[in-house]
C-alpha cells in the first residue's frame, strides 16, 4: 500500500516534469500559433488533444502549461520555506514575547489565503505570476512557521543540544549545525506537500485570470477558457492534468513521510 | 475568574488583530507601486487630468489620512464609494452577500452530513478495502480543483442531462424552485470538495474514539461496533472537528470565490474579480477586509465556543 | 454448572503474531468468584478483553470461550452485543476514562437498561435511580445529571458497577476495579462490588495483581503467568501452599511481615524460571498496541 503511493505519485509527478522539460526542446505545434481553420479540432492524430476555440494546439499548450505550474510551485514553496523555516527555528528557540509576535502574524496571514492575497496584489500592481507567486508563497508561510517550530522544540529537549548549549556554542551555531540538519527531512516532506498545494493554488488564480498574462498558456485557463458547450474536452484535458500534478506530489509527500518517519514504521 | 480574563484577552487579541490585518489590507492596496488614476485614465492622460483624479479620489492625501478615514468609515458602516461607478459599496455588497450566504450556509451542514459517514466508515474499516477506498476518495477529491468539479459537474448534468442550469442565478424571491435549481450544482461542488476535507478529520477523531476507554464501555454494555461509535463516538469526535471548523471556512471563502466563476453566480467573489479587473480599489479593499473579518471573528468565536467546552474535556476526558 | 468455559485459547496480536495468551483453559461456574491473579503483562487484560469479544481487530484468536454453552468466539457481533451488558458485564480499572466524557452519568445507565429491556425512557431512569441508590451514589438525581468530570474517582467506579450489575447477569468481570482508587475508597468499592455480585447472584472473573485482595472475596484463584495459567485451585489452597515457583515468588513478594531486618526482599525472579523472553513478549501485548494515528 505504502509502497503504491510513492509509485504512483513518482509516476504522477514524474510526468508533469518530463512534460515540462519536453516542453523546453519540443512542442508538437507552436503552442501558441492562432490557426482559425482548425477550431475545436478533436482528438486524432494531427492533433492528439485537438484544438481550442482559437485553433491552438492543446497537447502543445499542455506541455507548455506544466511550466508556469512548476515555476510557480517551487518558487513559491522557496519564499515559504526561506522566511518560514527561520523564523519557525527562532520562535522554537527563542523566547515567549518573539514566539507570541509571531503567532499573532501567522493568525493574520492565515486569514488570508493565497486568493484574497493575490487578488489585493493584483488590484494594487495588476496580475502577473509575480503576484501569483508571492501570493501563494507568503500564504504558505504558516505551515512551514508552525511545522519547524514543534520540530524546534523537539529537537531542543535532547541531550546533545543541552550538551552543546553548556560548552558555550553560540545560538546561531546550535541552529546551523544541530537544529537544521534534524529538521531537514521532516522539511522535505512538508516541501513535497505544499509544493502540490501550491499547484493547486496557482490553478485557481490562473483560471481566474490572476496568474500569467492570457498569452502564456496555463492549465488553470486552459479550463477557463474551453467551451464547454461545443468542446467539453477540452475543459477535461487541462483539468485532469492539474489533478494529476497536486495528486502526485501529494502521494510523493506521503510516501516521503511515510518512508521517513520511523516511528510510524514500528508501528505494524 | 481565570476564565473571563483569558477570554478578555482573547477579545483583545481579535481586536488588535482585526486592526493589523486592515492595516496591511490598506498598505497593499494604496502603498505599493502602481498609480490607479493613471491607469483608469490610460496612458495618453494629461498630467493634470490625472492629478485632478486623483484629488476627486482623495489620493493626495497622506496614506495616514486615508487609513483613519476609511477605518472610520467603516466603523460607522460607510465602506466609501467605487472609484469606477461611484456607485455606495455597501449598496453594492447587500444583495451579492445574499448569494454567496446561500452558497455558503448550504455547503457547511451538507458537506459535514456526507464527510460524516464517510469518515465513519473509514475508521471502522481502517485496515480493510472500505477504509482504503474512502482514504484513496478523499486524496483525489482534495486534488481536483472545486472549478473542475464544477466544470465537470455543468458538462454533465447541465449541458448533457439538462436536469440543471449551466448558469447564472435568480433571486429567491422571484422564484423558489428556479433559485433552488441554480444553485443545486455549485452547493454540490463545493460539497464534493469540501467533504473529501473534513472526512480525513472526522475519520481522525473516530479512530481516537475506538482506541478509547469510554468506547470499550460502550461495547461492553451492549453497544454493536458501529452504533457504539454513532453514539458515543459522534459527540467527542465533533469536539475535536470545531477547531476544524476555521480552517474549513478559509477554504470554503476560496471554494466559493472561484465556483461563483465557474457558473456565474453574482455573489461577492464576482464583485471581487471584476473589481481586480476594473482595478476599483475601494471595492476590492472593502469587500478583502470583509472576509477576512468574517475569518477572524469565526476564528474567535470558535476559540471562545472551545474555552466554554474545554475545561469539561480537559479535566474529565482525558484523565 | 459450569458458566464459562475457556477451553485451549490462544491468542496473538499483529502481522508479527507476538503471543499474548497460550493455550489457556478455564472454568467458572454459576456465582463462583474466581480470581485471576498474574504480574502486569501476564496476559490478564487479554483474557477478560477475548472474553469479552473486544480485542483489538489486529487479534488473532485460536480455541474457545463457551458462555451458558455457546461458543463466543464464532458468535457475530449483533447477537454477542446481546449478550454483553446483560448477562456478560465488565467493571474496568480506568474510572477516569470508562465514561463518555461528554454524556450525563444518569443517560449512560439508562441506556445500559434501555438496551437490553423494552422500556419507557422514564421506567429505565426510576431504574437507574434505584440502582445508584442501592451503590450509594448521594443525592442520586444531582449525580444522574452530572457529568463524569464532575464525580471522583470512587463515584465514577460506582456508576460503572451500577451499569455492570443493572440487568441482574450471571457473570462480572472486574479488571483491577480498585487498582486506580485511594486506598480509603478501595475497601469501600470493593465492599459494594461484592455486596452487589452477592444481590444479584453473579458469578465473578476477578482480575488482580493484590493477592490480599483476591484472597478476602475469591473462592478460588488462577495464576496466570507469561500467557499461561500455571496454577489453579482453592484460594487457601493456592496461597498457603503454592507449588508452582511462580506462585510461590508471588506469594512470598506479597507477604512483606515475613522479612526479618536486615534481609533482602524477596523478588519473583527468585523463584521464577521462565525465560524472559516470554515475559517481555507478553508484557507489549497486555495493553492492545496503541493505534497509529493514521491521516
Amino acid at each position: 500500500m505504502k509502497r503504491l503511493t510513492v509509485i504512483v505519485g513518482l509516476v504522477c509527478s514524474g510526468l508533469v516534469v518530463l512534460a515540462a522539460l519536453v516542453s523546453l526542446v519540443w512542442t508538437p505545434y507552436n503552442p501558441r500559433r492562432v490557426d482559425p481553420g482548425h477550431k475545436y479540432a478533436p482528438l486524432s492524430w494531427t492533433h492528439l488533444l485537438g484544438t481550442d476555440m482559437q485553433g491552438m494546439d492543446t497537447l502543445s499548450r499542455l506541455l507548455v502549461g506544466a511550466q508556469t505550474t512548476l515555476v510557480v510551485g517551487v518558487l513559491a514553496v522557496a519564499i515559504a520555506a526561506i522566511v518560514g523555516v527561520p523564523l519557525g527555528i527562532f520562535v522554537g528557540m527563542g523566547h515567549r514575547f518573539v514566539g507570541e509576535v509571531v503567532a499573532r502574524g501567522m493568525d493574520i496571514l492565515f486569514a488570508l489565503p493565497a486568493l484574497l492575497l493575490a487578488i489585493l496584489l493584483a488590484a494594487a500592481t495588476g496580475a502577473s505570476v509575480g503576484t501569483a507567486t508571492i501570493a501563494i508563497g507568503v500564504s504558505t508561510i504558516p505551515i512551514f512557521v508552525r511545522m519547524t517550530r514543534a520540530a524546534t522544540l523537539t529537537i531542543m529537549n535532547q541531550d546533545y543540544i543541552l550538551a552543546a548549549q553548556v560548552s558555550g556554542t553560540p545560538t546561531p551555531v546550535i541552529a546551523v549545525r544541530h537544529v537544521l540538519p534534524n529538521i531537514a527531512p521532516l522539511l522535505g516532506v512538508q516541501a513535497a506537500a505544499s509544493f502540490s498545494m501550491a499547484i493547486l493554488a496557482e490553478a485557481g488564480l490562473s483560471y481566474l485570470g490572476l496568474s500569467a498574462p492570457p498569452t502564456t498558456p496555463t492549465w488553470g485557463r486552459m479550463l477557463k477558457d474551453a467551451n464547454i458547450f461545443i468542446a467539453p474536452t477540452q475543459a477535461v484535458i487541462p483539468g485532469i492534468a492539474i489533478a494529476v500534478a497536486v495528486l502526485g506530489f501529494n502521494m510523493l509527500g506521503d510516501g516521503l513521510r511515510d518512508y521517513l518517519d520511523p516511528r510510524l514504521k514500528e508501528v505494524r | 475568574m481565570p476564565l473571563l480574563r483569558a477570554a478578555a484577552r482573547r477579545l483583545a487579541i481579535f481586536i488588535g488583530t482585526v486592526v493589523v490585518a486592515s492595516i496591511v489590507i490598506f498598505l497593499i492596496v494604496q502603498a505599493l507601486p502602481g498609480d490607479v488614476a493613471q491607469t483608469t485614465l490610460g496612458m495618453g492622460a494629461t498630467a493634470d487630468a490625472v492629478a485632478a483624479l486623483r484629488e476627486r479620489w482623495g489620493l493626495d492625501q497622506p496614506l495616514a489620512v486615508r487609513y483613519g478615514q476609511w477605518l472610520v468609515g467603516m466603523l460607522h458602516g460607510d465602506f466609501g464609494s467605487s472609484y469606477i461607478t461611484g456607485a455606495s459599496v455597501v449598496s453594492q455588497m447587500a444583495p451579492r452577500l445574499a448569494v454567496t450566504g446561500w452558497l455558503v450556509g448550504f455547503s457547511v451542514p451538507l458537506s459535514l452530513l456526507v464527510a460524516w459517514p464517510l469518515g465513519l466508515v473509514a475508521a471502522m474499516f481502517r485496515r480493510r478495502w472500505p477504509g482504503a477506498v474512502v482514504n484513496a476518495l478523499s486524496h483525489i477529491g482534495l486534488a481536483i480543483p472545486v472549478f473542475f468539479v464544477g466544470t465537470v459537474a455543468t458538462i454533465i448534468f447541465a449541458v448533457n442531462l439538462g436536469w440543471f442550469p449551466a448558469n447564472g442565478y435568480v433571486t429567491l424571491g422571484t422564484s423558489v424552485s428556479r433559485w433552488a435549481s441554480h444553485l443545486v450544482l455549485p452547493v454540490a461542488s463545493i460539497v464534493v470538495v469540501q467533504a473529501c476535507f473534513l472526512a480525513r478529520y472526522v475519520r481522525a477523531g473516530f479512530i481516537d474514539v475506538l482506541t478509547e476507554d469510554y468506547y470499550r464501555t460502550a461495547r461492553a454494555v451492549g453497544w454493536t461496533r458501529w452504533r457504539g461509535l454513532v453514539r458515543h463516538g459522534t459527540r467527542n469526535m465533533a469536539t475535536s472537528l470545531v477547531t476544524v471548523v476555521g480552517v474549513q471556512i478559509a477554504s470554503l471563502l476560496v471554494g466559493a470565490i472561484l465556483v461563483e466563476q465557474v457558473f456565474v453566480l453574482p455573489g461577492l467573489g464576482t464583485m471581487l474579480i471584476q473589481a481586480v479587473q476594473a482595478r476599483d480599489l475601494v471595492v476590492v479593499q472593502d469587500v478583502v477586509m470583509l472576509l477576512v473579518f468574517a475569518v477572524l471573528l469565526l476564528n474567535f468565536v470558535i476559540d471562545m465556543v472551545y474555552m466554554a467546552i474545554d475545561p469539561r474535556l480537559a479535566r474529565g476526558g482525558r484523565g | 454448572m459450569t458458566l464459562l468455559a475457556i477451553d485451549d485459547l490462544s491468542v496473538d496480536f499483529g502481522r508479527h503474531h507476538r503471543p499474548a495468551l497460550d493455550h489457556v483453559s478455564l472454568l467458572v461456574d454459576a456465582g463462583q468468584r474466581l480470581g485471576l491473579v498474574g504480574a502486569s503483562g501476564s496476559g490478564k487484560t487479554v483474557l477478560a478483553s477475548a472474553v469479552m469479544g473486544l480485542l483489538p481487530d489486529n487479534a488473532h484468536l485460536t480455541g474457545t470461550v463457551r458462555f451458558q454453552g455457546r461458543d463466543l468466539t464464532r458468535l457475530p457481533d449483533a447477537a454477542f452485543s446481546r449478550l454483553r451488558g446483560q448477562d456478560l458485564t465488565m467493571v474496568f480499572q480506568e474510572p477516569m476514562t470508562a465514561l463518555d466524557p461528554t454524556m450525563k452519568v444518569g443517560r449512560q445507565a439508562s441506556e445500559v437498561r434501555r438496551l437490553h429491556t423494552r422500556c419507557s425512557a422514564a421506567q429505565a431512569r426510576a431504574k437507574v435511580d434505584e440502582i445508584f441508590t442501592r451503590v450509594g451514589l448521594d443525592p442520586v438525581s444531582q449525580i444522574a445529571d452530572a457529568y463524569p468530570h464532575e464525580l471522583s474517582g470512587g463515584q465514577r467506579q460506582r456508576v460503572v458497577i451500577a451499569m455492570a450489575v443493572m440487568n441482574n447477569p450471571s457473570l462480572v468481570i472486574c479488571d483491577e476495579p480498585t487498582t486506580a482508587l485511594d486506598a480509603m475508597v478501595q475497601a469501600t468499592v470493593l465492599a459494594l462490588l461484592v455486596e452487589e455480585l452477592d444481590r444479584v447472584d453473579a458469578a465473578c472473573l476477578f482480575i488482580s495483581h493484590d493477592l490480599d485482595v483476591v484472597s478476602s472475596m475469591c473462592d478460588d484463584v488462577a495464576v496466570i503467568h507469561g500467557g499461561r495459567i500455571v496454577e489453579t485451585g482453592g484460594v487457601d489452597e493456592v496461597l498457603d501452599r503454592p507449588r508452582h515457583p511462580y506462585t510461590q515468588g508471588l506469594v512470598a513478594t506479597a507477604r512483606i511481615d515475613a522479612v526479618g531486618p536486615g534481609q533482602r526482599l524477596p523478588v519473583i525472579d527468585d523463584f521464577s524460571s521462565t525465560s524472559d523472553l516470554v515475559q517481555a513478549a507478553s508484557e507489549q501485548c497486555d495493553t492492545p498496541a496503541p493505534t497509529r494515528q493514521d491521516r
